[in-house]
């Protein structure tokens, strides 16, 4: 397989590169998309190495026309410079004709949530967010002081919208994860603008963050962006990042759009000075290259419904995940089945409380690794396929 | 599946690009300085344009080694992993530089870059009833942030020589959450003995039991005074001190944004709680990791940045220009009018110099030191400029 050749190509490669006292010449050679799902401890024999489906990362890293950019990005020294934009504010207005005024790039969306939080809370304007949902902002609030009101998900795993707005009275920001992590669900684009439409209503000073950092992986045909309302409606912000469809997340990078308004006072306190160059150059590259985002989306959505299937026909279920994991009830302990997957050198995602007695988060990656994992699961969970055990 | 729904902003329409602004000829410290707190990235720099020489940023003009560009090469394969996934990881990197340090990984935060530990520490340590001493002039983000949370900035005046007033900086200590000490200073390039460094912590904490010194070590790489010594041996075995140090200036990874702060865990642990999550790149932590390993590198760079130093302050004392001791990779040079005048003027002949700092931008300019060839070229541009003979330059 093609697969297993440019696999070994692209150990050797690490290896020799991060080696001490090589020529930089080799640097330059990409060798196709292959799967990195067992990059850590290079230097363990690759049987040896964990599978790592804890992160929602995307196995395959970024693009070859991503990696020549990052390369490039290198070129004549410029990796000594600081950067400037890298291009891509212009290309995210090619690519979506995001005017610069309405966005502000970060290291990863979590210090522009970060950058949400601080600037849009305070110790009398409350943060209500999910639970369980993306923690950046809570942690991030609960580090500085201010306070946090958790909105317990509703008898569906899905974000109880009511109760956040009912929550969102008063509050300085309210923190949407659509899809949400770590439960993969979804709300269509007409209960989030009710939502949005409620709050704004209600608590017309309240900051209504929507994290999209999974939408490329939605499949529902319900949903769509919430970027034309946040470049309008001074009180709505998109969060966007490069770590996930785009296959970035060791490279840093992503983005919110939001009325300059907003951005204004984000500046005040935004770091700019966190954002590395090749990532810059790589991102604006990887926003207009849309074919391979679609392939990458195809390769997700298919190794995803391989894996939920798995776990119905053998007798368990799992949530309609919009993203690049599932949430699942394998009906075990999530600290038990984590350590039984560990000890086959499979790694999943940690505890999200109130579900950590019976629910487990895994990251999709291959089918080829989801066919190993789903064989893991099996050992760990004792489990037969329904069909083999009747 | 509908083009809509897949599309990038599905439902929005195709806008034109806007019109974006550029601003150039501005060093990125400038933008973080002048447009507001921590703003950059609405404002651009271009990369050095042919033909143009960069000496306003204090940037190490060759870039990365080859090791860490290596290093950065391979990362980028691995780049859809976070930066704790990949081997060499984040823990390895911190392993590493505490092994440097002769010291525990509990001692060692990594940033994104060390301004990133510029904007957390006053973030850990100040507030509105515990105010901030630094130096002025002196690197600005720290006042600048603590300003931001309402706590109150005193800056003391450096000296005729362009040194800290350390005495100065220890009696405004009293009641402080956090003394900044940037050593060398920057923009004065100055730079305080380790004898100077223990007495004035002793005398810090004569005053104040907790106030937290920072001392930001970025351009210890290329300090030759041999009566200085890095801070972090005293910041290791003392609770409430620590040091940041960066890979943007020696190392020559400003575009990469890796830096690190070494001090007593407790200390580590307060401000690292303010780091940003995953803060460092994978292709930089692996570059870092490379960096740090490779022997003989930064004696090299020091080598090559003193000759080129030397030929230039040389040209500016020659002519009877007043240049402070630089143990950095830029003078502090005395121009004798304003420096806005001078970097226009230097602009025009395509060498972009420093910003201004005040108090001192009526009187000095700030010019980093590039390549021995950079430096040649420039220095008929600034002979032009101030009106000196410019045969002293060394034109072939």
């Amino acid at each position: 397989m093609t697969t297993k050749n440019s696999m070994k190509v692209s150990r050797r490669t690490f290896v020799k590169t991060t080696g001490i006292g090589v020529s930089a010449a080799a640097i330059m050679a990409y060798d196709g998309p292959r799967s990195i799902a067992r990059a850590w401890s290079m230097s363990l024999p690759q049987e040896e190495r964990p599978m790592l489906l804890h992160n929602n990362e995307n196995p395959l890293g970024p693009g070859r026309k991503v990696v020549e950019a990052m390369n490039e990005a290198l070129s004549n020294g410029r990796g000594g410079r600081y950067p400037g934009s890298g291009g891509l504010p212009e290309a995210l207005a090619r690519a979506g004709g995001i005017p610069q005024d309405n966005l502000m790039i970060g290291n990863g969306s979590t210090q522009l949530l970060r950058t949400c939080t601080q600037v849009f809370t305070s110790p009398t304007r409350p943060l209500v967010t999910g639970a369980p949902s993306y923690e950046e902002c809570a942690q991030y609030a609960n580090n500085i002081g201010h306070p946090v009101e958790e909105v317990l998900l509703d008898d569906h795993m899905m974000l109880d919208l009511n109760a956040m707005a009912d929550a969102s009275q008063g509050a300085g920001m309210v923190f949407l994860n659509n899809p949400n992590n770590p439960t993969g669900t979804l709300w269509g684009a007409d209960a989030v603008g009710s939502f949005i439409e409620r709050v704004r209503s209600e608590s017309p000073e309240t900051m209504i963050v929507v994290d999209e950092a999974y939408h490329d992986y939605v499949t529902e045909p319900s949903h769509s962006t919430q970027i034309p309302r946040a470049l309008s409606d001074t009180h709505v912000i998109v969060a966007r990042t490069f770590s996930k469809a785009h296959g970035m997340a060791g490279m840093r990078i992503g983005w919110v759009v939001a009325h300059p308004d907003a951005i204004s006072k984000m500046r005040e306190w935004h770091l700019g000075l966190t954002l590395n160059i090749p990532s810059l150059l790589g991102a604006a590259t990887s926003i207009l290259d849309r074919e391979r985002i679609e392939e990458e989306v195809a390769r997700n959505t298919a190794a995803r419904a391989y894996t939920i299937d798995w776990f119905e026909q053998h007798g368990m279920d799992a949530t309609d995940s919009q993203c690049n994991f599932i949430f699942a009830r394998t009906g075990m302990n999530a600290q038990e089945f984590r350590s039984g997957c560990a000890a086959r050198n499979i790694r999943v995602g940690r505890n999200f409380p109130p579900y950590q007695e019976a629910w487990a988060r895994i990251s999709i990656s291959t089918i080829e690794d989801m066919r190993t994992a789903t064989r893991v699961f099996g050992e760990v969970l004792g489990v037969q396929a329904k069909a083999e055990a009747a | 599946m509908s083009l809509s729904r897949r599309a990038l902003f599905g439902g929005l329409g195709a806008v034109a690009p806007p019109n974006v602004a550029l601003i150039t000829a501005r060093g990125r410290e400038a933008l973080v300085d002048e447009l507001g707190p921590m703003a950059v990235e609405a404002s651009v720099i271009t990369p050095p344009q042919d033909g143009e020489i960069r000496i306003s940023s204090n940037e190490n003009p060759y870039g990365p080694t080859g090791p860490a560009l290596a290093a950065l090469g391979g990362g980028f394969m691995v780049a859809g992993r976070y930066p704790t996934n990949v081997q060499p990881s984040m823990r390895d990197l911190r392993e590493l530089i505490a092994q440097k340090f002769n010291t525990e990984p509990g001692n060692v935060v990594l940033g994104a870059g060390s301004s990133e530990l510029l904007q957390n520490a006053p973030h850990a340590f100040t507030n509105s009833e515990k105010h901030l001493v630094t130096a002025s002039p002196s690197y600005n983000q720290p006042a600048r942030v603590a300003r931001y949370l309402g706590a109150e900035v005193k800056a003391i005046p450096v000296d005729s020589a362009g040194r800290l007033d350390l005495d100065g900086m220890a009696d405004a200590a009293r009641g402080a959450g956090m003394i900044f000490v940037c050593n060398p200073n920057n923009p004065t390039s100055t730079v305080h003995s380790n004898g100077d460094i223990r007495a004035f912590v002793a005398r810090v904490r004569s005053v104040s039991a907790d106030a937290v010194v920072h001392f930001d070590e970025a351009y210890h790489e290329y300090v030759t005074d041999h009566a200085y010594e890095s801070a972090a041996e005293l910041a290791i075995n003392t609770p409430g001190v620590f040091i940041s140090r960066t890979f943007s200036k020696c190392y020559g990874m400003a575009g990469i944004r890796i830096g690190y702060g070494v001090g007593h865990p407790d200390t580590m642990r307060t401000l690292s709680r303010y780091s940003l999550t995953f803060n460092t790149n994978t292709p930089g932590v692996g570059a870092a990791y490379a960096a740090l390993n490779t022997t003989g590198f930064v004696p090299r760079e020091q080598k090559r940045n003193v000759e080129a130093k030397k030929v230039t302050a040389d040209f500016f004392r020659n002519a009877g220009f007043q240049v402070m001791d630089s143990q950095t990779n830029f003078i502090f040079v005395n121009i004798r009018r304003p420096a806005a005048e001078f970097r226009s003027a230097c602009a025009e002949q395509n060498v972009r110099v420093g910003r201004d700092f005040r108090p001192m931008e009526q009187t000095h300019a700030r010019i980093s030191i590039g390549t021995m060839e950079e430096m040649q070229r420039a220095i008929p541009v600034f002979g032009s400029v101030l009106g000196i003979p410019t045969n002293v330059g060394g034109r072939r």
